[in-house]
């Protein structure tokens, strides 16, 4: 078992308001996060995959391929984009570091064709990151 | 269940020595460390917390109720402290960073225990310098295990003869192989569960 890890960036904005809450409750949860025209964060991405070294290769998986999956799944569909907005899935969904995690680990999990999804680690400043390992 | 970790600096200088061992003792042991005027670093804490995202926030917890917690427990009496002096619990406990990093989770594991729906303190990475940092999670394993590797798909996708799959089955997965090498069937014969013509059935 070895794991291997990506590293990828994206650039782009969101606002946490729940349409539940009253706009005091929302100022008051979400602080400067509530602003309605958004603010932006240069994300670093890393995906790590688990799997054993295939002895004919001597790699887990193609590093190119994990790239290509990265950028047709994420890096695409998120980067330079209003995420409230463009991304539909956060038209109902907050995006938060923590909903952004699950929703990149949703979008890479199906699309391995070697190894597996071990962790989604997500930076949304260099001193604040989330974590996730999958359901399990 | 995600982690959340956040980091925060804080600088303080302490002297790694011992009361109960001879100044040669303490020079041979904890070498520059033990300078009697102490020594400063500028530390890099990292706490992450675990729990489940509450839906109407999309949040595990509130970042500013982890930075209250830290300011108070940890970043007002550490930051430009001389350890060993301003710091009670280190005045006969030697401030190594391994000691201060367990002080810090033993400090904020109250203050984390029940933010949102349950998020929790999971770990303390205390960073010395950039070559050095230790991590703590109560004793606890810190990083859920990668588990064993799906085969599906990976290398059995025809099943050929009995003797050729069986080889290929060797060679594939070394995880796989381990714990079919340890299953037996009730017959005694060490067997696959699911015959050789299935896939990884694990």
């Amino acid at each position: 078992m070895i794991l291997v890890t990506r590293r990828a960036e994206f650039s782009a904005s969101h606002y946490f308001r729940n349409p539940e809450f009253s706009e005091e409750e929302n100022r008051r949860i979400f602080g400067k996060c509530a602003n309605p025209h958004g603010h932006g964060h240069n994300y670093t991405l890393e995906v790590t995959v688990a799997g054993e070294i295939d002895p004919a290769t001597g790699m887990v998986m193609d590093l190119k391929d994990l790239k290509k999956v990265l950028e047709s799944e994420v890096l695409e569909a998120m980067d330079h984009k209003f995420l409230n907005k463009e991304v539909a899935v956060f038209s109902t969904l907050i995006p938060t570091t923590e909903n952004m995690a699950v929703e990149i680990w949703r979008r890479l999990a199906p699309k391995l064709r070697h190894g597996r999804l071990h962790r989604i680690r997500l930076y949304e400043t260099p001193d604040l990151f989330v974590d996730y390992y999958g359901e399990a | 269940m995600i982690y959340l970790t956040r980091r925060y600096r804080f600088s303080a200088s302490h002297r790694l020595h011992q009361a109960s061992l001879s100044a040669e003792e303490n020079r041979k042991l904890y070498g520059k460390c033990d300078n009697p005027y102490g020594h400063g670093h500028n530390y890099v804490l990292e706490v992450t917390v675990a729990g489940e995202i509450e839906p109407s926030t999309g949040m595990v917890a509130d970042p500013s109720t982890l930075d209250r917690a830290v300011a108070e427990e940890i970043l007002e009496p550490f930051d430009y402290s001389y350890l060993n002096l301003d710091v009670e619990r280190f005045r006969d406990w030697v401030p190594t960073t391994e000691n201060v990093c367990v002080e810090i989770y033993r400090r904020l594991e109250p203050r984390l225990g029940g933010q949102g729906k349950g998020a929790r303190l999971a770990r303390v990475r205390l960073e010395e310098t950039n070559s050095n940092f230790f991590e703590y999670a109560g004793g606890k394993t810190i990083e859920p295990a990668a588990g064993s590797v799906s085969c599906k798909g990976a290398r059995w996708k025809a099943p050929g003869p009995r003797r050729a799959a069986a080889t290929r089955w060797k060679r594939g997965c070394a995880s796989c192989c381990a714990r079919w090498a340890s299953t037996r069937s009730p017959s005694g014969s060490r067997r696959r569960p699911g015959g050789w013509r299935n896939r990884c059935a694990f």
